[in-house]
């Protein structure tokens, strides 16, 4: 029973570790650039090029947003980074920038591994997923990528 | 002297208590400044929206009373896998901001809420201050949509009361 408890204890930290581990282990070095900011990393970013960021909760711990920057930084509660979401062309997740035609942006993101998800324009890579936000005119304007909880699969 | 010792030890612990006990606000937990935050919006995203909303008692008549109604889970569908959706909802996950609405989450959310644009439709996210359910709503009345209503306590909110929610 006293080992049940402890399983039961130790198993979400294993499994938080696990999603942590594997989206670090997806980017390689250069292919994340939005302001330094990295996945699975425990940096409190109050602030970012001089703008503050406002938190708002969210049912897995909290978005923190740099309005001004159009980027979102999401933090589990755990307190580290498991979702980082960009509007600034400035900002590039695997060699894809917001604003980017779509077609190259499809082809940048199938050459870093990423395959199409559940939805459209939405990409998965091990326990990464990647969204490419596309207007009605078929424009991209954003990016989100995202640690996925493996007990969602 | 140790009797008086204890003594002041109780009595301070009592009125610690007491102090507890004592706490005022909206909730009996306090949390007072954060629910005025997600009220001002919500008040704000309603009148903006042009939606209606539903409070959980209500809502929970309706699935008792068997009311027809399409009922809109608004957050990822990993959330919905986590944390359960309400009794028959489909998911149509929606963006934490205006800015973040893609044309795919309009596509699915239309999709997901049907072509009868009289039947009510009832849409959650996570809870009051999430407003996922506000850009869904919103979407849906500007699509046409005659009987939209927002659930703001959300899956938070139908678990506090001790309803089911469906894994």
């Amino acid at each position: 029973m006293r080992h049940f408890r402890i399983t039961c204890m130790l198993l979400p930290l294993l499994l938080a570790g696990c999603i942590g581990n594997v989206a670090k282990s997806s980017i390689e070095p250069g292919q994340l650039d939005v302001f330094g900011v990295s996945m699975n990393s425990p940096t409190d970013y109050v602030e970012i090029m001089g703008v503050k960021g406002t938190d708002e909760p969210c049912l897995r711990g909290k978005d923190r947003t740099f309005y001004s920057l159009d980027i979102s930084i999401g933090y589990g509660r755990d307190g580290k980074i498991r979702k980082i979401t960009t509007r600034n062309p400035q900002n590039s997740m695997f060699g894809v920038h917001p604003g980017d035609p779509l077609a190259s942006a499809l082809v940048k993101t199938r050459e870093a591994g990423f395959v199409e998800n559940d939805s459209p324009y939405r990409f998965r890579k091990n326990e990464l997923t990647m969204k490419l936000l596309v207007d009605g005119n078929g424009e991209l304007f954003g990016l989100i990528l995202e640690a996925v909880d493996p007990t969602s699969k | 002297m140790n009797a008086l010792k204890l003594s002041a030890i109780i009595s301070l612990l009592a009125l610690a208590l007491s102090g507890c006990a004592d706490k005022i606000g909206t909730s009996p937990k306090g949390l007072e400044l954060p629910i005025e935050k997600a009220a001002l919006k919500l008040g704000s995203d309603v009148k903006d929206g042009g939606y209606q909303v539903v409070a959980t008692d209500e809502l929970k008549k309706w699935y008792d009373a068997g009311k027809k109604m399409t009922v809109l889970s608004s957050l990822p569908a990993e959330e919905d896998k986590a944390f359960g959706t309400l009794p028959g909802a489909v998911n149509a996950a929606m963006p934490k901001t205006e800015k973040d609405l893609a044309a795919t989450d309009t596509e699915l959310l239309l999709k997901a809420a049907g072509s009868d644009k009289e039947q009510t439709v009832v849409i959650y996210c996570g809870f009051v201050a999430c407003r996922r359910s506000h850009i869904g709503a919103k979407v849906l009345v500007d699509n046409g949509f005659k009987n939209v209503y927002r659930y703001p306590a959300g899956v938070a909110g139908w678990g506090e009361a001790g309803y089911p929610l469906v894994k």
